[in-house]
């Protein structure tokens, strides 16, 4: 798995795999969740939404499976689950904060073993 | 520390003024989205504690700290995180160096910790002199704000402030009931910024030998000096009202810097011919503003004399005509400066024209 860059397009695919990168600690804060990079000492807050993804994120998760999840919780179509749950994991990837591998390119590796 | 939100951001065209107005709802957001960022870092840190350092978490009181913080209904967090004993206590626990020995780092969330209780209990606490929900404090002020007081205000030595305690004769009770006069007026007045005012202004300190009439900063935002000095109902109106508009711009100002570093000069205020840098300036322009849209509508309440009020306006709209061409969106302000001040001036000519059309008082 390589590092993304900020800027940087990814191909979200509904079989690429995405995790919490191991780096990250969260805590739940009523209705958003707060995330602190121990790397970078940079603390993240997570509106509910995005909470309610990260959460599922502490688990490997393929992205079509996320997506799955954001509509039945959210009741929202289909292009609108997309267009918000693959904002969130881009910039979630551009932060570093999850990692990704395309399903069957290899083993998985967090972003945070990477950087060291 | 940073912190970054995640989420969809929504833009609009215009730069709010925040003054507390109907059409406006910017200064409660401004405000909600203040006391999440502190949320947010305490949360962080104590994270970032409880990951390099757990014994130092597990040997304190900070976990479970953390976790009754975490528990409270989230409107009680809100006025927590807004109180500005736990805001001080954050600025230090912010300043702590992660790679302190253990007994320094223990040190250091024993005192955040403490803090927060005493914050906590200061909400609660029925014996707490208020006005309205906010604190009245004078000789029992919080260590915390005794310290990042001057030189606002230096306060005597601990054993002194107890012993004057007992021998005041202006009490704090006394005191009470005129400011809850004054607060009951500016609520028929401008019932928003009453609302409002709770929420920005969270401790009084009323010292009755400060030097000034009223005084705050930035540096301890949500607490407000006020002296014995204002000699009428009215005066003391203006004096909470202009430390309220203060605060809203320590809150603005903490969110996004209006000037630029180094913004120089030295100007000489119209209203009272006193001697401000740049930053002291604004602050007076944005105050002077709030304060004749506040006697704009005080003048037509039947509660006050529409002769003073109309000649206290015309004063300060006098100043702010005057103020008005020093404040020009040049490379002084920010982009976000910019937008501000322009909408300060659009609103300062609405201004005038409604005092344009407006009747003459009669005497």
């Amino acid at each position: 798995m390589t590092q993304i860059e900020p800027g940087t397009e990814v191909n979200l695919t509904d079989g690429a795999v995405v995790q919490a990168s191991v780096g990250t600690r969260w805590v739940p804060l009523s209705d958003e969740s707060v995330v602190l990079d121990v790397l970078t000492d940079r603390v993240f807050r997570l509106n509910s939404t995005a909470a309610f993804i990260w959460e599922l994120l502490q688990e490997p998760r393929r992205v079509g499976e996320l997506h799955a999840a954001v509509a039945t919780a959210y009741r929202i179509d289909e292009t609108e689950t997309r267009n918000a749950t693959d904002d969130l994991l881009r910039q979630l990837l551009a932060e570093s904060l999850i990692g990704t591998t395309a399903q069957g390119t290899g083993t998985w590796e967090s972003t945070i073993s990477k950087k060291e | 520390m940073t912190i970054v939100t995640l989420r969809v951001r929504i833009t609009s065209d215009s730069a709010p003024t925040y003054f507390p107005t109907d059409r406006d709802d910017a200064l409660a957001k401004l405000l909600v989205e203040s006391r999440r960022r502190r949320e947010a870092l305490f949360a962080g840190l104590v994270l970032r504690l409880a990951d390099t350092h757990p014994d130092v978490t597990a040997r304190g009181d900070l976990g479970s700290c953390f976790e009754d913080f975490r528990q409270l209904p989230s409107d009680e967090r809100s006025e927590l995180a807004g109180h500005p004993v736990f805001a001080l206590a954050l600025q230090q626990f912010l300043r702590v160096d992660f790679d302190a020995d253990d007994a320094v780092l223990v040190a250091e969330a024993a005192s955040m910790t403490a803090a927060y209780r005493r914050a906590r209990d200061a909400m609660r606490d029925r014996d707490v002199a208020r006005i309205g929900r906010t604190e009245l404090r004078r000789w029992d002020t919080d260590p915390l704000i005794i310290e990042r007081a001057p030189p606002t205000y230096i306060f005597p030595p601990a054993a002194e402030r107890e012993r004057r305690a007992g021998e005041d004769i202006y009490t704090l009770e006394r005191f009470a009931v005129i400011a809850e006069a004054a607060l009951a007026r500016i609520g028929d007045v401008w019932p928003q910024l009453r609302r409002w005012f709770d929420w920005l202004v969270r401790v009084i300190v009323q010292v009755p030998d400060a030097p000034y009439r009223s005084a705050s900063a930035a540096r301890y935002r949500g607490v407000v000096f006020l002296s014995s000095d204002d000699t009428t109902l009215m005066e003391l109106e203006e004096s909470l009202v202009h430390e309220f508009g203060h605060q809203i711009l320590y809150e603005v100002m903490a969110r996004s810097p209006l000037l630029v570093d180094g913004a120089a000069g030295t100007y000489r205020l119209p209203w009272s011919g006193a001697r401000r840098d740049f930053y002291g300036y604004l602050h007076a322009f944005y105050i002077y503003l709030l304060l004749a849209l506040y006697f704009e509508r005080a003048a037509r309440d039947a509660g006050h004399d529409a002769v003073e009020v109309r000649l206290l306006l015309g004063h300060i709209v006098g100043g702010l005509r005057e103020a008005r061409r020093d404040f020009v969106a040049d490379g002084r302000f920010t982009e976000a400066g910019a937008g501000f001040i322009s909408s300060l001036k659009k609103e300062l000519d609405i201004l005038e024209e409604r005092l344009s059309e407006a009747p003459a008082p009669v005497a």
